[in-house]
């Protein structure tokens, strides 16, 4: 692997490059930078701690747009691969591994690993049963935590006192802001490639596309098992800003905001779900904006997400765009 | 351990006494998918809703249990209807359904733990009196045998309804193809309807009788979304006349389980046998069943 690169190497870098040059990739970056920097000089640490949470659930969705907005194949799993990464952070630091992103290496295996077991059998078959198994999947693992924390030698129901990413949220932050970027440029890219392109064929006509003879259940499995590990992923992220990977990992809400922005993404951007960029924007106005409602001059903590289950019910009667095809040309490079 | 005798006598009393009520638990939401061929996921919702309504109606309010009953069935009927209208009559996508259906559940989950003060569990009266009795020297609570006794009859009525009868007729016919159903009259839409009344108010039904045995939170719609969904998978996903043999397979599996595994295993041996009917006989029963009865 040495020597000029191949024709092929240099057609793909210079794919790739005018596919990074796309102006709204670089609004999206420009935000996140802005973002990443911005408690750095302004603002308290609990806005800081509010970005983190933001690109914490931004990741999550963008995970959710990639697997279920490209293909259509709709996963109500994310709560499980967010708490497999939160419970794998735990379980591996009980265990003797060292390191923030060693442990955070292990959670993206544990979730691609994961992903992979779960998808393998069930997108083989046609019908509903990949989405109603991925709703139970949450469900099953919290029944689990609860059954079987005593066996697994849990301090409770989780694992408790697992080390910060960083001394405080201002440090965290460009650490996360760096690795939102990389999620949203990978997913971006995988969406303008080839790749990305049987995807959204098979949303559009899953018949069609086996008939031109290309194997489906490849192309699905990769990117499901992709996007549980970037879910797993950002739950050992959440794991190590909260210091707990346990049962609350597998809640739903881990499921209903990560929805709520990929749809209002979907919204800002026009493009339907699967439109990836969308997700960045609205990630960080939903998210400060309920965080904003969390303070005690409002004292609406627990009506928060009441409030955007409601408003996510809305967006999903009201905005048929958002859970549109993706449109837009259909850019192969 | 107990004796050979008893533990026998404990499999069968917990296991045929679950399985009715895991039958009238599900046949609302296996009916729906069989006629509608949508996957509901207010359904286990309506059971909470039928849970905390009839706790601020006859707890709180001291109102009758029968009328709090009558009042918690009414609503959860009407939030079925409001949902099944608001998500296909606007737009007849099955994802968007879906979705929509999803937050519903989970939206009145996260209602009822701001409106009844978090995860605490509320006790609510039964029809009768939560006492128990001796079956086959088996200890079961007299709800839990009403419940039981209640599910055969619906699952035996609606048999009869669905095999016997004109109106019935059109219900099989509109599962089988709603098309030509449609070229000869029948309004899919109209069946759908009167589907989603029914289930609604069978998901209440099972919630007014089995909840009293147990406590109202607002995570409790999981359990029977877990049981409906297992038993619709059993069955054959839409053999709704396979509910109740699926119900007792899977009651059955887990009390088995459950006895001799010291820890609380029930909804994960549900899940397993989901999981063994998908990959190897993904049509379920009343699929095997039918290709049997053609080939």
């Amino acid at each position: 692997m040495s020597g000029e690169p191949r024709p092929g190497w240099k057609n793909l870098l210079q794919g790739t490059a005018r596919v990074l040059r796309a102006p709204i990739y670089l609004l999206a970056l420009v935000t996140i930078t802005v973002m990443a920097v911005l408690p750095q000089f302004f603002g308290t640490q609990y806005f800081a701690l509010s970005l983190v949470f933001a690109t914490i659930y931004i990741t999550l969705a963008l995970a959710w747009d990639l697997s279920s907005g490209l293909t259509g194949y709709i996963s109500f799993g994310l709560p499980f691969f967010f708490g497999l990464g939160a419970m794998a952070t735990g379980y591996s630091y009980y265990h003797g591994v060292g390191g923030s992103f060693s442990l955070l290496a292990i959670d993206f295996g544990v979730g691609l690993l994961g992903g992979l077991l779960f998808a393998l059998p069930t997108l083989r078959l046609r019908g509903p049963f990949f989405t109603l198994l991925s709703l139970l999947l949450p469900l099953i693992a919290a029944s689990f935590v609860v059954a079987f924390w005593q066996v697994l030698h849990m301090p409770t129901i989780g694992y408790i006192g697992i080390p910060f990413l960083a001394p405080s949220p201002q440090a965290e932050l460009p650490i996360l802001s760096v690795t939102t970027a990389a999620v949203l440029t990978v997913s971006f890219l995988l969406r303008r490639s080839h790749f990305g392109l049987v995807l959204r064929a098979i949303r559009d006509d899953e018949d069609a596309v086996e008939s031109k003879g290309i194997r489906t259940l490849p192309y699905k499995v990769a990117v499901f098992s992709f996007a549980s590990g970037i879910a797993a992923f950002a739950g050992g992220t959440y794991a190590m800003t909260t210091s707990f990977g346990g049962i609350d990992s597998f809640d739903f809400q881990f499921l209903i905001y990560p929805m709520l922005i990929a749809i209002v993404g979907a919204a800002i951007v026009r493009g339907g779900l699967g439109g990836i960029v969308g997700s960045v924007f609205a990630g960080y106005a939903i998210i400060l904006f309920s965080q904003y409602l969390t303070l005690p001059e409002f004292n609406l903590q627990e009506l928060t997400l009441p409030i955007f289950a409601f408003v996510a019910i809305l967006l999903v009667l009201f905005l048929p765009s958002a859970l549109g095809r993706p449109s837009g040309p259909r850019e192969a490079s | 351990m107990a004796s050979v005798d008893s533990a026998i006598a404990i499999i069968l009393v917990y296991g045929a006494v679950g399985g009715a009520i895991y039958a009238l638990i599900s046949l609302g939401f296996t009916l729906i998918f069989g006629v509608a061929r949508l996957l509901n996921l207010v359904y286990g919702a309506l059971y909470m809703v039928v849970g905390y309504t009839i706790y601020a109606l006859a707890v709180q309010d001291g109102v009758s249990i029968y009328a709090a009953a009558a009042v918690a069935i009414a609503i959860a009927i009407g939030v079925g209807t409001v949902s099944f209208l608001l998500f296909v009559r606007r737009n007849p996508d099955p994802i968007r359904f879906m979705i929509g259906t999803l937050l519903i559940a989970l939206f009145l989950q996260y209602y009822f733990s701001y409106a009844f003060q978090g995860e605490a569990g509320y006790i609510i009266p039964g029809l009768i009196p939560n006492t128990s009795i001796l079956v086959m020297g088996v200890s079961i609570s007299q709800l839990s045998l009403l419940a039981a006794g209640v599910s055969v009859i619906m699952v035996v009525t609606l048999y009869i309804w669905v095999e016997r009868t004109g109106s019935g007729r059109v219900l099989r016919a509109t599962a089988s193809d709603p098309e030509t159903a449609a070229l000869f009259g029948i309004s899919p839409g109209r069946v759908a309807l009167l589907v989603i009344v029914l289930s609604s108010a069978l998901i209440g039904l099972a919630a007014v009788l089995v909840v009293p045995t147990g406590e109202v939170t607002p995570t409790m719609w999981t359990g029977p979304f877990i049981i409906a969904f297992v038993v619709a998978i059993v069955g054959g996903l839409g053999k709704f006349l396979w509910t109740l043999p699926a119900a007792f397979l899977v009651s059955f599996s887990q009390v088995t389980a459950q006895y001799y595994i010291p820890y609380d295993v029930t909804d994960l041996v549900a899940f397993a046998v989901a999981i063994v009917f998908i990959l190897t006989l993904p049509r379920g029963m009343g699929g095997i069943w039918e290709a049997h009865r053609v080939g």
